[in-house]
């Protein structure tokens, strides 16, 4: 019962009896199927688009293109560059142009079929490094979409000292595909005169202003609700845009529900994904270890369309050059358009990317001191009251000496390395090794989303002593529901059964953002926090009223209540306030604190970090190329863990899709700029005989302005994983992988250039 | 095509006319309306469509209905016992084995076919066993220990 315990998930019994509905589990009568027309190139003019013959067939009730539409052709993100359905340009493969719907998905697709279009090709700018100015235009004059830079310091004064020794490269990553087991989906009908959708996603606010602009119709008859969400990752964030102005373009027209479930191999083509990035880093330190600058340039693939990419990168820029003091700091990061799918959010949000770069290189400046890679973090990570690149003392929830020493002693980290050198020694074909990363994670919008972040909750107690509690942030797998109930429990010292966390409906509450950025837990849990304590406030007024006598506190625990030498059970005291008509029903609306950054990317860039530590053992065959992940310890500090066997559940499972995205999920594209990745078979994730032995470790040093102290971290167990990963191969067998994933064929070839 | 065909599921006798193109899941989701069972990839990779068919787990997205003609399936909505959680659900929520859900049902009935078949398994063969169900969400120890547990128990 209540904060800091781990109490069963609110929503398990529904998910194991099979009760729970997901969006493909809604059937409504006279539902029609919607189904999209894509682009089949990658670049081209569209001269001749008809849907005639095709809206002929049996079974199609109406076909929609940019004609159609009421509102703007614009799905609205941040930038409004992405074209709703495309009118005179396509600008990548599976871009959509026309919305079928018909009585069976089946009917669509044959019906598609008949679509003519006639679209001149273009040649595709498929390579991101080449796109800045190209020929070739996306966006603007030169396609870059967006920059950020962060500098402090005086850069070029510090790298002129010549004793500095400086480590310098280049680092690929790929795009990685979010792989919710759930694909998109929406369904949309009519309720009276208000259209409402129902949809698998993590930011209603976001499908509700989109479809505003879409529709040209007003916020409030425009009601969506979250429906059961089987995993997002940041892969229902703003994407569930386009997949509910899909099938809500249909339902407009011809009022009835549409429902739009997309397939597996629709969904991995046309869906954002992590975007690609390459990272240059320059570092340079003194002979004793000490970092002293940095220097870094950091190039996004953005796909054809902005869409999240500005916050992306923000984020991407910021976390470059990782939770280390360093004094003199110059790093840009850049943006830019290719004829590829969107690229989007994906837990971590533009850091892991950098974050591989970071930590890679530092592992070879280690071996160019000759100095271990935990000692040379040791020796650079922040301690509290120090500046972060962007020039913010960190000094609130700071944990990252605390998390380095616990990962260290956990993980056994010294005494391993010796016995690992030995098994080396004894072992021609297999080579073991172990590789570190450190991170921090700024918690939550950040300056580049401030106007976004608000955090409410509506907390309303019944006469029986059960509460309703709605917040704007919502459920899609990671637990809010049941840390929302906690901690609305915790308020009253009651139990999480007299809680119901109700579904997320734009229509009862007020936007406050989108569930990204790890900032579920921290932005339910002020609005809750701030709901309760006014209720309780009220009652505490009524009952110095009622007694004729002022009370020091009015407690709440094992469902009593206790004040002065009184004492009451809870159900009691809610039946008295109810019967003398006391106020149990509380809206609460507050900012979190302010963030800056201004045009040298100095500030407060996150009104709080997370710390983390990974420590990885592999075990390599150099026969093969093959690596084995034997054990992980992943440390965490968390705030507070409000429940934490859910806190152990998001190391575990943010760091096995870390894990993938370091060894072996491979997005495939085609030099034409299509994606040939298309389901598990060719994209392949992590299975139950690939994770290693896990040991999740939690660190809680309490955020002082938090609910509880919470703060959040849920993205961070993926962000260290990959160069933990490559560290820990390079460890075992010295090669230095400035790619992933580490596939057996790219660690054989290194094996083989180093022999 | 239509044809009849005569199913069990979950304990009941259903005598049915489908189209013989029909896959088993749409058979299970449409017809007899049992929607806990998961479509997740359509092509046999991700397991969310698992069912036990005559014991054995079957992925239900690439099985044909007629192909399930005269046979025995059981469904998560099959896995209560007297209207309450059997030890191995219980034990996926104890375990923390459930996160979003949606692998859940198809993971559930992997596991069930192994408890079945092999009431003692080991870490290995649980794990195995649930190699082809997909898990985006958990990192898939809590399900192996929830299934290790429930073995235990028996
Ligand atoms: S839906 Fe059947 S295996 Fe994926
Ligand atoms: S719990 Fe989400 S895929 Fe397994």
């Amino acid at each position: 019962m209540g904060v800091g315990k781990s109490v069963i998930r609110v929503d398990s019994v529904e998910k194991v009896t099979g009760r729970s509905k997901y969006v493909e589990d809604i059937y409504m009568s006279g539902m029609l199927h919607a189904y999209v027309f894509r682009s089949p190139v990658s670049h081209g003019v569209i001269k001749r688009l008809d849907v005639e013959k095709a809206k002929e067939c049996e079974g199609i009730h109406g076909i929609f293109t940019w004609k159609d539409v009421p509102g703007k052709n614009i799905i609205h993100v941040i930038y409004d560059d992405q074209i709703f359905l495309a009118k005179d340009r396509v600008l990548y493969q599976g871009q959509p142009i026309a919305v079928i719907a018909a009585k069976t998905p089946e009917k669509a697709r044959e019906a598609a079929k008949l679509i003519e279009i006639e679209i001149e090709k273009q040649t595709p700018l498929v390579d991101f490094e080449q796109s800045k100015g190209s020929d070739i235009k996306i966006y603007g004059d030169d396609n870059v979409f967006c920059s950020f830079k962060v500098k402090r310091g005086d850069i070029k004064e510090a790298i002129k000292n010549e004793d500095l020794i400086k480590v310098e490269d280049t680092y690929y990553t790929q795009h990685q595909e979010h792989a919710y087991l759930e694909p998109q989906g929406a369904i949309v009908y009519w309720e009276n005169d208000t259209l409402t959708i129902r949809g698998s996603m993590q930011a209603p606010f976001y499908v509700q202003q989109a479809l505003t602009e879409v529709l040209n119709m007003k916020k409030s008859r425009i009601r969506v609700i979250q429906q059961t969400t089987g995993g997002a990752f940041g892969g229902k964030e703003d994407v569930p845009n386009i997949v509910c102005a899909q099938a809500a373009i249909c339902a407009y027209h011809l009022k009835v529900p549409v429902r739009m479930v997309y397939e597996r191999d629709e969904d991995m083509m046309t869906m954002s994904k992590r975007h690609p990035g390459r990272t240059k880093i320059s570092l340079y330190c003194d002979k004793n270890g000490f970092f002293k600058a940095i220097k870094g340039e950091y190039l996004e693939n953005a796909g054809a369309f902005s869409t999240l990419t500005p916050a992306v990168l923000y984020r991407g820029t910021v976390h470059l050059t990782g939770p280390y003091n360093i004094d003199n700091v110059d790093v840009i990061g850049e943006a830019v358009a290719t004829n590829t799918v969107p690229n989007g959010a994906y837990r971590g949000f533009g850091s892991p990317q950098v974050i591989f770069a970071m930590e890679s290189i530092i592992d070879t400046m280690a071996k160019k001191l000759n100095m271990d890679p935990v000692r040379l973090r040791e020796i650079n990570l922040l301690k509290p009251g120090e500046k972060t690149c962007t020039g913010q003392i960190v000094d609130d929830s700071m944990g990252m000496q605390e998390v380095f020493k616990k990962c260290v002693k956990e993980s056994d980290y010294f005494k391993r390395k010796e016995e690992i050198e030995k098994y080396n020694e004894e072992n021609e074909f297999y080579k073991r090794g172990l590789g570190v990363s450190t991170l921090y994670y700024g918690v939550g919008l950040g300056a580049a989303g401030k106007h976004m972040s608000r955090c409410a909750a509506v907390v309303k107690i019944d006469g029986d002593g059960s509460m309703t509690v709605s917040v704007g942030i919502t459920e899609m797998g990671q637990g809010l529901r049941t840390v929302a109930a906690q901690m609305t429990a915790e308020a009253f010292g009651v139990d999480e059964d007299l809680v119901v966390v109700s579904e997320i409906d734009t229509s009862r509450i007020m936007d406050t953002g989108p569930t990204v950025a790890s900032r579920g837990t921290i932005t339910a849990g002020w609005g809750i926090v701030q709901a309760t304590g006014r209720i309780k406030k009220r009652i505490h007024k009524f009952l110095e009223k009622k007694y004729k006598e002022r009370f020091e506190d009015v407690h709440y625990r094992d469902g009593k209540v206790y004040f002065g030498k009184n004492e009451m059970d809870f159900h009691e005291l809610i039946d008295l306030c109810t019967s003398e008509k006391v106020r149990l029903h509380e809206t609460a609306l507050d900012m979190p604190p302010e963030c800056t950054f201004d045009d040298n990317g100095q500030g407060e860039a996150y009104f709080v970090y997370a710390w983390a530590m990974n420590v990885v053992e592999t075990k390599v065959n150099l026969l093969t190329g093959e690596v084995d992940i034997i054990k992980a310890h992943c440390c965490h500090d968390v705030g507070k863990a409000v429940n934490p066997r859910e806190v152990k559940g998001q190391i575990m499972g943010g760091s096995l899709q870390g894990l993938g995205y370091g060894l072996m999920e491979n997005m495939q594209l085609s030099s034409s700029g299509s994606l040939l990745t298309r389901n598990f078979s060719t994209y392949t994730i992590p299975t139950s005989c690939d994770y290693p032995e896990f040991i999740p470790l939690i660190v809680e040093s309490e955020y002082s302005k938090g609910p509880y102290g919470a703060k959040g971290f849920a993205e961070q167990p993926l962000m260290g994983m990959a160069p933990a990963l490559t560290n820990s191969i390079r460890d075992a067998c010295d090669i230095h992988l400035k790619n992933i994933p580490a596939t057996p064929e790219r660690v054989y070839k290194l094996l083989m250039e180093e022999k | 095509m239509l044809m009849y065909l005569s199913i069990k599921v979950n304990g009941k006798d259903h005598k049915l006319k489908v189209s013989t193109t029909k896959r088993l899941l749409d058979l299970l989701r449409e017809d007899l309306k049992l929607t806990g069972t998961k479509e997740g990839c359509g092509v046999g990779e991700c397991g969310a469509c698992t069912v036990i068919m005559d014991g054995k787990a079957v992925n239900s997205c690439m099985v044909l209905a007629s192909q399930a003609n005269g046979c025995e399936i059981i469904t998560v909505e099959g896995l209560e016992e007297n209207g309450e959680l059997s030890r191995l659900q219980k034990n996926f929520l104890e375990s923390g084995a459930v996160q979003c859900g949606f692998c859940t049902p198809g993971m559930l009935m992997s596991a069930k076919a192994l408890l079945m078949k092999n009431p003692n398994p080991t870490v290995e063969e649980i794990k195995e066993a649930i190699a082809g169900n997909l898990c985006r969400c958990t990192g898939y120890k809590q399900i192996v220990e929830a299934i290790e547990k429930t073995a235990k128990e028996k």
